[in-house]
């Protein structure tokens, strides 16, 4: 019961510390969302007109309007504000009271992070909510209740995958200064592998297939295939396999870097 | 202008020492815009599986208008995007005292003085990546619309990197008065997505508003229409007027800010 108090303490923190800069907040979510949804929407547009068609790969132009709009929303439920806080408390020292403290310190960094993830639950619940009320009817048609709250939590199992994958980069903080490339390298893969810029449906059949044994269609692709109603019924008990299989790898290697960074460190001060 | 040139020399030999220092930042910034550069040559490439033209551009057009953006970005992340990034910090913590009293442009010396000379590689591939893209156009160089083409494509890698500079130092200035940008940092970068597309896809208020007010379009696909446009002309008036005018409008708000700037030692 301790535990449980103890780790919501955390969350509560986290959300504090977010939302006490909360113009950076909403100009974020405004920058993030709307210039991807804009981006999205002039191409998808543009590509319909000019095939001359309502329909491409199972896709009509209402879905991929809904894609774009709530596709970067369920992505930052699941990455954050990508980076999770490991190489700055290796940087600036402060990790010395995380070995000090009888605390584990990944939980504490995941709790944190988790934070980010509510937050973003909530942009992404107001995007959905104004899809639903005030798109045209076809696009609002696809704002399903049940299909968005699944969406979520396979994005919250995205947040998880997420995190291991970041923290491993921002542990080669042990042993370089500058990690921050690693997590806009991560960024980019994200964007290409996701399903966040494009739906996987619209790869090659061999790209999408691969791209699905991957790790980064968890953190939009497969939440917006649930959103829309899983159409290609992608949704199963293969990729929860390949999902645990990651959750499983990305954990060992994550325990591995950290106790042979926690070796090499040599933090001073705070 | 000697002066400028010997300081800014000094400036580059700074530069190397630090790039001498940070090697294996180097090859991370090397590997980092190659994954940006395979990410949005493969985004365009998934498009292209779908349709044959995009904003009126066929794909080798496309490539052309995306290889301008990535030499453009690559002049940034060099000259540019690291001064940048501490500008804030220096006027917040007072700092910009020492810059106002050096003998120069304290404007030149705030956004210049930090070179990145880890980038200087990822220009050359975005160079390479750029000649490519024009030798696979149906008929590339001169033949294709104008005699001075490249000339003019040049010409544009420079206005569209003065569109970049100029608009990040617009979104840095209310520092002056705000103390913290970094939302609104984080507004324009996130934004910058729109300089990715080819301004053809966009239509009506969008479409004006980042050709003008909001310049996202002015930083790689009006230069990448001065080569590949048959109207030309056009655009390049455009891009003209529009830099004189960001040209006052950035000398306003910076003797603005300036007059609100205080500090301890000020």
């Amino acid at each position: 019961m301790i535990q449980i108090w103890w780790g919501f303490r955390v969350v509560l923190t986290e959300l504090a510390v977010v939302m006490s800069y909360r113009t950076d907040f909403w100009l974020n979510f405004l920058g993030r969302g709307g210039s991807m949804f804009l981006a999205s929407y002039f191409v998808w547009e543009a590509v319909y007109q000019s095939r001359g068609v309502t329909t491409i790969n199972g896709y009509s132009f209402s879905m991929m309007v809904f894609y774009s709009a709530l596709a970067p929303m369920i992505n930052r439920v699941s990455i954050g504000s990508e980076f999770v806080g490991i190489q700055l408390d290796i940087f600036s020292g402060s990790l010395n009271r995380y070995l000090v403290f009888p605390v584990p310190y990944g939980l504490v960094k995941y709790l944190g992070f988790l934070a980010q993830g509510i937050l973003a639950m909530g942009q992404c619940l107001m995007v959905w909510l104004v899809i639903k009320w005030l798109a045209g009817s076809e696009i609002a048609e696809l704002a399903h209740g049940d299909r968005f709250l699944w969406a979520l939590v396979a994005a919250f199992a995205g947040n998880i995958l997420y995190f291991f994958l970041a923290g491993i980069l921002e542990m080669v903080s042990f042993w370089h200064d500058q990690v921050w490339n690693l997590i806009v390298m991560l960024r980019f893969l994200i964007y290409f592998s996701s399903g966040l810029a494009i739906p996987l449906e619209f790869y090659p059949p061999w790209a999408a297939d691969l791209l699905l044994k991957s790790p980064f269609p968890f953190l939009a692709g497969i939440p917006m295939q649930i959103a829309l109603g899983d159409p290609k019924g992608w949704l199963s008990m293969e990729l929860i396999a390949v999902y645990l299989g990651w959750f499983i790898a990305l954990l060992a290697v994550f325990l591995l870097v950290w106790n042979c960074g926690k070796k090499q460190y040599s933090g001073v001060g705070q | 202008m000697l002066r400028y040139l010997r300081l800014y020399f000094y400036f580059v030999q700074f530069a190397f020492a630090r790039l001498v220092s940070f090697r294996l930042d180097f090859v991370t910034r090397v590997v980092m815009d190659t994954c940006f550069y395979a990410a949005n040559f493969g985004i365009f490439k998934v498009i292209f599986l779908h349709s044959d033209e995009l904003g009126g551009w066929n794909e080798a057009q496309v490539m052309v208008f995306m290889s301008v953006y990535f030499v453009v970005d690559a002049i940034n992340m060099i000259f540019i995007s690291s001064g940048m990034w501490n500008f804030p910090k220096i006027v917040n913590k007072g700092e910009l005292d020492y810059y106002l009293l050096r003998p120069v442009s304290t404007l030149f010396f705030l956004t210049f003085r930090e070179i990145n000379l880890a980038s200087v590689l990822n220009l050359m591939m975005a160079l390479g990546i750029l000649v490519w893209a024009v030798l696979r156009l149906p008929n590339h160089l001169g033949v294709y619309h104008h005699e001075s083409s490249v000339g003019f494509l040049v010409l544009g890698i420079l206005l569209g990197s003065f569109f970049l500079w100029a608009f990040q130092v617009l979104v840095t200035l209310p520092v002056f008065w705000t103390h913290s940008v970094e939302g609104l940092r984080g507004l324009f970068y996130n934004a910058l997505i729109l300089s990715e597309r080819p301004d053809g896809i966009f239509t009506g208020w969008t479409r004006k508003t980042l050709s003008t007010v909001l310049p996202y379009s002015l930083i790689a696909s009006f230069p990448a229409r001065l080569f590949l446009d048959r109207d030309w002309q056009g655009s390049l008036i455009h891009l003209l007027v529009m830099m004189v005018l960001f040209s006052v409008i950035l000398r306003i708000g910076w003797q603005k800010g300036l007059r609100a700037y205080s500090s301890a030692s000020s």
